[in-house]
């Protein structure tokens, strides 16, 4: 025994604790996991969404980035080639007349429309050999033609001079390209080298032009394409060097020539230098453009190197993007897809946490009330055993002394004086009460007890059954009952039943000993609320008291005046307040009571 | 024609006491068996136990039997004799203190003929028990002894 009812305490203890959650049962972490994984898939999908954008943004953005930088060279490699070809028409002029004198050259360059046609050209010009033994000859010649300082420059004595004889544009800064001797700068002597022994166009390296002066000096390289004397042969190197007259010397700018290549009115984000060979020195320079952004490239990851042969000599083209070519929008767009991602994970993460929380709560509280609910029954359980002994056994002894006092009464009358006999009525009354109090008490706990019903109940029908019943009880009393058709409320039929048996007995009982009595059922509406009555013109009662009437055992009248047990009125508030509705009472002594109900429906 | 035999089962010496009194008013004679306890009263019944040597051709004309008694309840002892051929018919009274739903629910469920609330009041109660003798011993037709 001991032994069930330390198990039995143990056992409540582990449900309490269980639903007190100090430690959680089995639902509750998994529920909490719940939120986690939302959190983590929600972090994870974001972070392969930021991945993914990021690298299809990258993708794009090389692509363009690579288109850009193809249509750049595909212009350079255009550009130079028109050029190269400005230069070899020029060429073809030394081909087509036996010698080219200073008239037809700038007939043919003034032709030519060169500063409109070929705007990198600063100048196009005509360099003579002079073997070192013809010098004087040939700068008397020229000084004969009208150039009376025409000199060669630079000075000293050399192997042999290439003096520019011709040039075209003549005037301006080109005026001091006459008679300078590019064969004695080094860079250009290369270039004329390779093109005398080549037989082809040859760009030189970087060299500084001579600028107009207080400005300067501008960068810039040169095409020099060799010409050779027509009636000798050309097949060899020994040959061509033999044979060769001159060059045709193209001198060029590069930021005219390449300035707009790569479409400065569209305002490029891209930093593209061409070098002059394979080292990307400052030395060997040759264009910048958009260098003077003030932005450092190497915050990009947008880069391209590649080569260009140009007419014998390798350059090459250095891009790259600076960090804003990628738009803000695009350059920002994964991140914020991450941080969108981010807060969405986190909205979701607490709202699922919000939900299981609450829903665990939810589960706490409905164990709770599960709880309560089963000690509930348990005390339901009881107090029916309690009932259904109470009705059983409690009666049994009232019977005894009601009975034998009866058997008293007719069998021992005789010698049984009036009093004796009157003492013996009087016990008998006592029982009776009691058995009667017996019966409203069960009747007032059933009425808490009973699962409540709610179904459609004809409370006319029911007041005037009552009525019936009251009047086969009692044929002798004249009660006008006004019961109106057609009263009716959602409820339970056997409550009631009980409620109205108590109001109209009630009111019954109180009219007794009025001759004309008068019970009025009927319904009004109070404050909006379908508020039934029960009103009677009978003993009435003091408004003080009103509050006293619905306590169980309070009674306003003296038992000898009107019988009853004072229970009736506290059932009816327990049937009325079982559904959600309201009891009270007016009355006035002498002239009758008003008894007041509402329901829920 | 014998008088009808009446079997009142019923543990309370003093409801016994009240009930055999009333039972002996009026003019409808009858002999009464009291049992005090569900045993006994299927002892009776079945002619078993300490009734084993009772003439069994004699059936009780009307059964007055309480719900709370001793060893066997009311609604056991109603259930076997409704299970048993010899006494399926025989008219059955509950007599009872109470009037809880489930008892008249249970009782009717089992077979009762009638079911009747002993009254606090002995006037009252001797009343009862006059009209239920004259209604299951006079008024009601019995159900045929060979069925």
């Amino acid at each position: 025994m001991r032994r069930t009812l330390r198990k039995l305490r143990h056992r409540r203890a582990g449900s309490l604790e269980g639903v007190s959650g100090q430690k959680p049962a089995g639902k509750h972490p998994r529920q909490a996991w719940a939120a986690y994984t939302v959190l983590l898939v929600g972090l994870l999908l974001t972070g392969a969404a930021f991945y993914y954008v990021r690298q299809t943004v990258e993708a794009r953005e090389q692509a363009r980035f690579n288109q850009d930088v193809e249509a750049t060279k595909r212009a350079v490699a255009r550009r130079m080639s028109t050029y190269v070809n400005a230069t070899l028409d020029a060429r073809g002029l030394f081909a087509a007349s036996k010698s080219v004198e200073r008239d037809e050259w700038h007939r043919y360059a003034s032709g030519t429309r060169l500063e409109s046609r070929y705007p990198g050209i600063q100048a196009l010009c005509y360099a003579n050999r002079v073997p070192q033994d013809k010098k004087s000859a040939y700068v008397r010649s020229v000084r004969y033609q009208g150039f009376r300082s025409f000199k060669v420059r630079p000075a000293g004595p050399r192997y042999e001079y290439f003096p520019i004889t011709y040039i075209d544009p003549p005037g301006g800064a080109n005026k001091k390209l006459f008679g300078y001797d590019p064969y004695a700068n080094p860079v250009s002597r290369a270039a004329m080298e390779q093109a005398r022994d080549t037989g082809n166009p040859q760009v030189s390296g970087k060299v500084n032009l001579l600028a107009r002066a207080g400005s300067s000096a501008q960068t810039g390289f040169l095409i020099v394409t060799p010409i050779y004397r027509k009636n000798m042969p050309q097949a060899t190197v020994p040959e061509r060097r033999d044979a060769l007259q001159g060059f045709v010397v193209g001198v060029f700018r590069t930021d005219r020539l390449f300035g707009g290549i790569l479409g400065e009115n569209k305002k490029s984000r891209i930093i593209f230098k061409i070098y002059d060979g394979a080292e990307l020195k400052p030395g060997y320079l040759l264009y910048a453009q958009g260098a003077s952004h003030g932005q450092n490239p190497s915050l990009s990851s947008l880069h391209e190197l590649s080569t260009l042969e140009v007419a014998g000599r390798w350059w090459s083209l250095d891009f790259s993007a600076l960090p804003d070519y990628v738009s803000a929008w695009q350059r920002n767009f994964p991140l914020l897809v991450l941080a969108g991602g981010i807060v969405l994970s986190l909205i979701l993460f607490s709202v699922t946490r919000a939900l299981t929380l609450s829903r665990a709560a939810a589960e706490r509280s409905s164990a709770d009330l599960e709880v309560v609910n089963r000690e509930l029954e348990v005390a339901n359980r009881e107090l029916e055993a309690f009932s259904y002994s109470v009705s059983h056994d409690l009666r049994a002894p009232l019977r005894s002394i009601n009975g034998f006092s009866q058997i008293l009464l007719e069998d021992y009358s005789g010698t049984l004086d009036e009093e004796g006999r009157s003492y013996l009525r009087r016990v008998q009354a006592a029982s009776q009460h009691m058995g009667r109090l017996i019966d409203d008490l069960l009747a007032l706990s059933r009425v808490t007890r009973v699962p409540l019903r709610r179904e459609h109940v004809d409370l006319s029908a029911l007041a005037r059954e009552i009525a019936m019943d009251l009047k086969s009880n009692d044929p002798e009393r004249e009660v006008e009952f006004a019961i109106p058709d057609g009263l009716s409320a959602t409820g339970d039929p056997g409550l009631l039943r009980v409620a109205l048996e108590n109001l109209l007995g009630n009111a019954w009982k109180f009219t007794s000993k009025k001759p004309e009595a008068r019970i009025e059922f009927g319904a009004l509406l109070q404050n909006g609320e379908r508020t039934y009555f029960v009103r009677d013109n009978g003993a009435g009662f003091e408004m003080a008291y009103a509050n006293k009437l619905f306590g169980a055992f309070q009674r306003l009248h003296p038992a000898n005046e009107f019988e009853g047990t004072g229970i009736g009125l506290a059932t009816v508030q327990r049937v009325i307040r079982r559904h959600g509705g309201s009891v009270w009472a007016e009355g006035e002594v002498g002239r009758g009571a008003t008894f007041y109900f509402t329901l829920r429906e | 024609m014998r008088d009808k035999i009446i079997l009142l089962v019923e543990d309370n010496p003093d409801d016994e006491a009240l009930a055999l009194r009333a039972l002996r008013r009026g003019e409808i004679g009858g002999e009464v068996v009291v049992a005090h306890d569900g045993v006994e009263a299927l002892d009776y019944l079945f002619a078993t136990g300490k009734h084993a040597d009772r003439e069994t051709g004699l059936k009780p004309g009307l059964v007055l039997l309480d719900l709370k008694l001793p060893k066997l309840d009311g609604l056991e002892v109603l259930r076997r004799m409704r299970s048993d051929e010899r006494t399926k018919l025989l008219p059955v009274v509950i007599l009872s203190s109470s009037r809880e739903q489930r008892d008249l629910v249970k009782s009717y469920s089992l077979g009762a003929n009638s079911y009747v609330r002993k009254d606090v009041d002995f006037v009252r109660f001797s009343q009862t028990i006059e009209q239920l003798k004259r209604y299951w011993l006079k008024l009601n037709e019995p159900p045929p002894e060979d069925a």
